[in-house]
């Protein structure tokens, strides 16, 4: 009873708090705006991994968004369990309350109630928001109407639930043990970095384990719902099962036993639980007194109030504030804390396909200072605070105003102990990483490097924050209203490019992004970093200016007087301080504006958006059938000059009309309309421009007729124009120039893929619904290849030249090569035969490693700190070479290059006879035990020369399924390579990637998914993981001999063919012919998505005269998904691998089964112990861990 | 030196008159300034100390205007805030040290010979490598006196440099003061009355904003001798006598109370008292001194 009337008051206390309404409010208003967001047309945040087909509010969605909502709860949960837990000491009121006869489980039981209630008040605020803008009319219909409140509640009980009532009891256990609300705020930071090192654990190996540890739940509700398909999350209700059950049951448990703990062993007086209570101890009183009075004369010094003097004191004021920071007693929990995430954090660099990079320093150091900065953030705002009330906190604030020293010390010296801060944590990255680089066993330390990025760039990149850290402190002059502030500036920060601002310019403290690559170094950012820097610090000099005047010293805080003091200050010195840092700015602002938005030509993404949809209305209609000539021949001269980022080329293209009608007017686009010098048409031809959508209308002279040809000369200056914004040129860049054609050749008609693909961006531009791409059986599809509709196969040319010390590179052999004026090296590249109209130009400083043992000489082209794969590469190149030419006929060229270019981008590309290969994928992976870890290099490099035949050879027409061609084959062809040299094993860990993968992405698909022979270009999930798995087990099944004969049929048949271009459907029909016995299973894998559910269910083992007979009665389920992912079962009769394990390492076996029609019983010589079903994972099967069973005797 | 108080005045926004045209002038020596809680004694002192500004009103110290070139002030400024506190993990030696290069000594080794002096000075010697977050009370004091002594200043204020001290401390306060000030200017504020009467030649009563009177002790002492009566009554007398005569005081003496008026002549039953400076101080406050 009186528990309850003291619950009834502790509830009453907060809900008259208005800060608990205003956070509630908050956080309503975050699930407001989000349901807005991925619904909705509200420009707020943007979701990823949240497809277009999930709807927003089904119960998955509602416990999606409420547990990570829930995350940003957490210090208010802090906030108000620890602030139960701690209240009476905080008011002084304990010696009043622990005198009442109340027993300690009415005092504490109803406090804590109190406070788990508020919390759960604050986390229900998202769900409640979301469920409220549902029903406004801002949403679109087709995205809602999952909505099942029930389900809802019960889902959000079991996920919210336990996460509430453990966040509630650490934190009341915390509070009420110390007696300390910061203490709390510590354990809340510590609990959020143990969420991320859950994450951490991300990779298929061990995902069990990050499941189990993050006490959010957020790691085992993404991983029961990341196969999910549309269909399924918007019915299932994500109730946990198995490993995420625990981990519910866990975190609920330990949130109980910590409260019962805190019931128990909380004293009850002000000095907490006393093994903790020592932690800290008050200084030592001191006791002896002497009481002798002793007259002792003080000597008169002399005083001085120069420069020195004034500069030792504000050493000696900045001394002060650095040790008040780092005497702080939680200071060394952030950075131990900070060291903790880091350590644990860098266990996971970069892993690919569970294969670790190399920890290269620039990847070290990004790793490190992105785990640092959510520390640095909160180091900043916090001590900002503690800082700007250091001394009116402790009370020596008049003992220090009244000393003589300038008003702007205690400012400045705040200034200079939090950058100094601040850069003290960031040194954390040059202990940590140097000595996980060599514990990694990576030598090649650039302790240059190290201090320039720690101790230039990014001292740089804090001032500025620190700077407005404490001036928002000084000028709020109220610790809440100032952290309020800078934290509001922090979430601005963050949030501001998905609320649209995306021009850097007004945004405080931000330039374009600026990324190191060891080929490229900083390539062509650093000017506008340097630039940008130099406009924020004026900033900064004319913000501490202001700051200085409204700085309090003294004790006079009302408005006025602070105002009038800050006139009076506002002296010569400070005005022309600030006054020059103003114009400085003004200046800068001035010129970076002119720079970005008039020469740079600055665009907003929703105006190129704008610009997209105009061009579509204004143009389809007239153009998007009118025929255009071809490019029959390429011949250009190409002078880069990567140190100025820039390229001259002077191209020849030899045109057709291919059509039966003459062309009069063409439509010509250049990738940018100011680089375009000169150009001449024979016939010559006259202009019309639309220079807002850079777009030219021809009008020529002479109509070309049908069949006849017509020359386009052309000269484009390539170069940066002005300042960037969000970030530099990447193409030409002083070192590992990799510039694409269609930066600097014109294209002819209508350019359909600059539409508005997104649905949701076509419906707010009124356009009508689009296909995202042309039938399967679309004859138009068959005129051109998917690569575009400028040419078919073309000879090409070119004359390369590029700095001294550089080497050009095109595709094609070298027929000349020489020396300009100025020691500029030139080649002449030329294709020994026509080639796809697809190539680059690049330029840079390699070493080249070659071997001439294959079919063709193979070089890899690598920057000189990057040959620990070189060898791979090369082996790989000519096992794939020798592979593909046994298989599928001859390669076509003379010659066949990987070559790296900078980490910009993280992909290889395959062009003819050369093989751009990003410096961020093969070149820094450490497959230091092939046995262990996925060659992925060997891999990539397979699949790229695959591509020489699977795309160079053959290339499918610009409809549905046209990457089956390319990409499925050559992935499939990769795999096979990859299966010679390192055994099938291998590859099913591979496939078990491949389709945990598909698995995945599938579910997080925007329109619907499609059968392989049907899929879209852009469908990569299903070409890429889908197509390998798929193919593969095709093969397995009648043969690889027999598959690749076929699948050589269908090359022999369209090798360097087009127009007419194949299609998949060509290619399935062929493979019909040639097998027809696996004609259902040739339909499931390319006409149906067809799915697997395998369970071994429980084997069993009887003895039999000697003999052993296991009996297997295996669940085996076929469903046949839709676009949506909705599932039909289908009966299932097939032949199954059963791999049989017997009692030691070497017994086992592995047998083809038939299974689907009941039991099945198989006779061995030896007892088995287990049994797996599909042990390499040929069928697609959500759910391998129920494929594996231990036998059971009978 | 000379410091000059004219007419000053402070209104607070919330309307309190905290300063009433005040003017004194002092010459070097201890002043003391009496006057109860919210009196306007720390409005006074903090404004005199260049921590606040006044609506009104001038001050000089010499030939510096205190209110405007406060920097002058400061670098002639010791100043004992009424409550402060200081770095609890610093130690005493380092934390004057680091206040001695504030006021402007430099030369390390004068740093040193000063802070050893007033650490002797203020019996804090044998404890300057404790860190003052140890300190009592009064060592508290006593090194906050330390640091208003640093740089030699020739105006000195303490505010209530004696609240919450025991009488052992306390008297060992009295004595560092007497200590100070032969040639400064020091003001003393304070509402406990036998600080003042022990130590000022000076002494002012403030109350409500006003200098209500000031002088030497004995010059005030005499003043109001002649109109001074005592009486010794019963508990329950006490109502009756306040309902009916200008009582300033009563206080309880072996259980009785004692208490004293202000007439021109005695009233019944009352003797003359002799007058100390604390019934000054009561006159003023309960307003029976004119």
């Amino acid at each position: 009873m009186t528990g309850l009337l003291l619950l009834r008051s502790e509830l009453r206390g907060w809900l008259r708090r208005p800060g608990v309404h205003l956070f509630f409010g908050l956080f309503f208003l975050l699930g407001l705006a989000t349901m807005g967001s991925i619904a909705g047309s509200i420009e707020f945040i943007q979701v990823g991994g949240f497809g277009g087909q999930q709807k927003a509010d089904s119960p998955t969605a509602f416990v999606l968004f409420g547990v990570i909502w829930g995350l940003f709860a957490t210090m208010n949960i802090a906030a108000a369990s620890a602030g139960a837990a701690t209240r009476d000491v905080t008011d002084r009121m304990h010696p009043l309350v622990h005198s009442t006869p109340v027993s300690r489980w009415n005092l504490l039981v109803p406090r804590y109630l109190g406070g788990l209630l508020v919390s759960a008040y604050l986390v229900s605020g998202p769900p409640l928001g979301m469920l409220v803008a549902r029903a406004l009319p801002i949403l679109e219909p087709e995205r809602i109407g999952a909505l099942n409140v029930p389900g809802t509640l019960l889902s959000l009980l079991v996920w919210l639930g336990p996460n509430v009532l453990f966040t509630s009891a650490l934190f009341f256990a915390i509070g009420s043990l110390t007696r300390r609300m910061f203490p709390a705020y510590i354990g809340g930071v510590f609990l959020f970095v143990g969420y991320l090192g859950a994450s951490a654990f991300s990779d298929l190996d061990d995902r069990t384990i990050g499941v189990l540890i993050d006490p959010f739940g957020s790691t085992a509700l993404d991983e029961l719902t990341r196969y999910w398909t549309p269909a399924e999350s918007n019915t299932l209700l994500p109730i946990p099962t198995g490993m995420g059950l625990a981990n519910r049951a866990l975190w609920t448990g330990v949130g109980l036993a910590t409260l019962l703990f805190a019931f128990v062993a909380t004293p009850l007086d002000e000095h907490g639980w006393q093994p903790l209570a020592r932690l800290w101890r008050r200084p030592k009183e001191v006791e002896r007194e002497v009481s002798v009075p002793v007259s002792a004369p003080v000597p008169r010094v002399a005083r001085r109030f120069d420069l020195g003097a004034r500069l030792l004191q504000l050493r000696v004021l900045t001394r002060r504030a650095v040790g008040d920071v780092i005497g702080h007693r939680y200071f060394w929990a952030f950075v131990a804390a900070a060291l903790l995430f880091e350590l644990l954090n860098a266990q996971n660099i970069g892993k690919m396909y569970g294969t670790e990079t190399w920890p290269v320093t620039y990847k070290v150091i990004e790793m490190l200072e992105g785990t640092l900065g959510l520390f640095l953030v909160v180091v900043t705002a916090f001590y900002a605070g503690e800082l700007v009330w250091q001394d009116r906190d402790r009370g020596s604030d008049q003992l220090v105003d009244s000393t003589p020293i300038p008003d702007a010390f205690p400012l400045l010296a705040r200034v200079v102990a939090l950058t100094a801060v601040v850069l003290g944590l960031h040194t954390t990255v040059l202990l940590v990483g140097p000595l996980f680089q060599l514990f990694k066993g990576y030598t090649t330390f650039e302790p240059a490097l190290y201090v320039r990025w720690i101790y230039v760039h990014s001292l740089l990149r804090w001032i500025p924050t620190v700077v407005l850290a404490i001036g928002m402190h000084a000028l709020a002059n109220h610790k809440v209203v100032g952290h309020g502030a800078v934290i509001g500036f922090f979430v601005a920060m963050v949030f501001r490019e998905s609320w649209g601002f995306e021009l850097d310019l007004p945004w405080y403290d931000s330039s374009p992004s600026l990324r190191y690559s060891d080929m490229a170094g900083w390539g062509n950012g650093i000017g506008a970093f340097w630039v940008y820097r130099a406009y924020w610090l004026a900033a900064c000099v004319a913000l501490l200016a202001a700051t200085r005047l409204v700085w309090v010293r003294g004790t006079s805080l009302g408005f006025r007087h602070r105002l009038a003091e800050a006139r009076r200050r506002l002296d010569g010195p400070t005005l022309a301080v600030g006054g020059v840092a103003s114009a400085v700015f003004v200046g800068f602002a001035a010129f970076l504006g002119w720079e970005t938005v008039a020469v740079g030509q600055y665009e907003n993404s929703s105006d190129t958006r704008s610009e997209q949809a105009a061009y579509e209305r204004g143009f389809k209609a007239t153009w998007a059938h009118a025929p255009h000539p071809e490019v029959t021949a390429v011949d250009a001269r190409v002078d880069l000059y990567p140190s100025e980022a820039r390229a001259l080329v002077h191209g020849t293209l030899s045109l057709v009309n291919p059509h039966d009608v003459p062309i009069e007017r063409m439509l010509v686009h250049f990738a940018d309309e100011d680089d375009v010098v000169s150009w001449t048409m024979d016939p010559p031809a006259t202009e019309e421009r639309d220079p807002e959508l850079e777009v030219r209308v021809w009008t020529l002279s002479r109509p070309i007729p049908p069949g006849g040809t017509a020359t386009l000369t052309f000269e484009v200056d390539d170069h940066v124009q002005g300042m960037p914004n969000g970030g530099p040129e990447t193409s030409i860049v002083g070192n590992g120039t990799f510039l694409h054609h269609g930066e600097v050749f014109p294209s002819f008609g209508y350019q359909e893929d600059w539409e508005l693909s997104d649905p949701a961006d076509r419906r707010k531009h009124d356009l009508p619904e689009r296909p995202r791409m042309r039938d399967l059986d679309d004859p138009e599809a068959r005129a051109h290849s998917y690569l575009g509709d400028d040419a078919h196969r073309v000879p090409f040319q070119v004359r390369l030249s590029t700095e001294p010390g550089q080497t050009p590179l095109a595709p094609g052999s070298v027929v000349d090569e020489g020396m300009d004026e100025g020691g500029r090296p030139w080649r002449t590249y030329r294709a020994d035969r026509p080639i796809l109209y697809f190539f680059a130009f690049l330029s840079g400083k390699w070493e080249i490693a070659r071997r001439d043992d294959g079919p063709v000489p193979v070089e890899v082209w690598y920057h000189p700190t990057h040959a620990s794969n070189v060898d791979r590469m090369l082996e790989g190149m000519v096992a794939s070479l020798r592979t593909f030419e046994e298989r599928f006929g001859p390669y076509q060229h003379e010659i066949l290059r990987i070559v790296e270019f900078p980490r910009y981008d993280s992909y290889a590309q395959s062009f003819p006879t050369l093989i751009p290969f990003s410096e961020s994928i093969g070149f820094v992976a450490r497959v230091s035990d092939p046995d262990e870890d996925i060659d992925y290099v060997y891999y990539v490099t397979a699949h790229e020369v695959a591509h020489q035949w699977w795309a160079h050879q053959v290339i499918a027409g610009n409809g549905q399924g046209a990457t089956l061609l390319s990409e499925s084959l050559a992935q499939y062809s990769s795999l096979r390579v990859m299966e010679e040299a390192y055994g099938s094993e291998h590859i099913d860990r591979f496939l078990t990637y491949e389709s945990d993968r598909y698995f995945s992405m599938r579910s997080g698909e925007r329109d619907e998914e499609l059968p392989l022979m049907r899929m879209y270009a852009d469908q990569q999930y299903i070409h890429y993981q889908k197509g390998g798995v798929v193919l593969y087990a095709l093969s397995e099944r009648v043969g690889r001999d027999r598959f690749e004969a076929a699948v050589r049929t269908f090359l022999d048949q369209w090798r360097f063919a087009g127009p007419p271009y194949p299609t998949a459907r060509d290619f399935v029909d062929t493979l019909r012919a040639e097998l027809p016995d696996a004609d259902d299973a040739i339909s499931d894998a390319f006409e149906r998505i067809v799915l697997y559910d395998l369970r071994a269910g429980e084997p069993t083992v009887r003895e039999e005269g000697g003999r052993f007979l296991l009996t297997l009665d295996p669940v085996t389920k076929r469903m046949v998904a839709a676009g949506d992912g909705a599932e039909t079962e289908e009966p299932f009769h097939d032949e199954v691998e059963v791999r049989i394990e017997g009692e030691g390492d070497d017994v086992h076996e592995v047998r083809a089964v038939t299974l689907g029609d009941g039991p099945v019983e198989i006779a061995l010589d030896w007892r088995p112990v287990s049994v797996k079903l599909d042990p390499r994972g040929l069928f697609l099967d959500r759910d391998r861990d129920d494929d594996e069973a231990d036998v059971v005797p009978r | 030196m000379r410091l000059e108080v004219k007419g000053l005045g402070k209104t607070y926004a919330n309307g309190v008159k905290a300063l009433d045209d005040v003017s004194f002038d002092l010459e070097p020596g201890m002043f003391g300034l009496l006057g109860p809680n919210g009196a306007g004694k720390s409005t006074l002192m903090r404004t005199l100390a260049t921590l606040q500004d006044a609506d009104r009103g001038a001050v000089t110290l010499g030939q510096v205007d205190v209110l405007r070139d406060k920097e002058a002030v400061r670098r002639t400024l010791g100043y004992l805030p009424q409550e402060f506190g200081l770095t609890p993990k610093a130690r005493a030696e380092d934390l004057l040290d680091t206040f001695a290069v504030l006021k402007g000594i430099t030369a390390r080794a004068d740093r040193r010979a000063v802070v050893e002096a007033l650490l002797r000075k203020t019996n804090l010697w044998d404890v300057r490598r404790q860190q003052v977050g140890g300190f009592s009370g009064g060592m508290k004091r006593r090194f906050g006196i330390a640091i208003a002594l640093l740089g030699d200043p020739k105006l000195i204020i303490v505010d209530e440099p004696t609240a919450g001290l025991d009488p052992a401390e306390r008297g060992r306060f009295h004595n560092l003061l007497s200590e100070i000030g032969r040639d400064a200017i020091v003001i003393l504020s304070t509402h406990i009355v036998e600080d003042v009467a022990n130590l000022c030649p000076r002494v002012a009563v403030l109350f409500q904003g006003r200098i209500q009177l000031q002088g030497s002790p004995e010059e005030l002492c005499d003043r109001l001798a002649p109109r001074l009566f005592r009486k010794v009554v019963a508990h329950d007398e006490v109502a009756a006598l306040e309902a009916a005569l200008p009582v300033i005081s009563h206080r309880l003496r072996a259980g009785r109370h004692e208490v004293r008026v202000v007439a021109d002549a005695a009233p019944e039953g009352f003797e003359p008292a002799p007058a100390s400076l604390e019934d000054v101080y009561f006159a003023v406050i309960s307003g029976r001194w004119s």
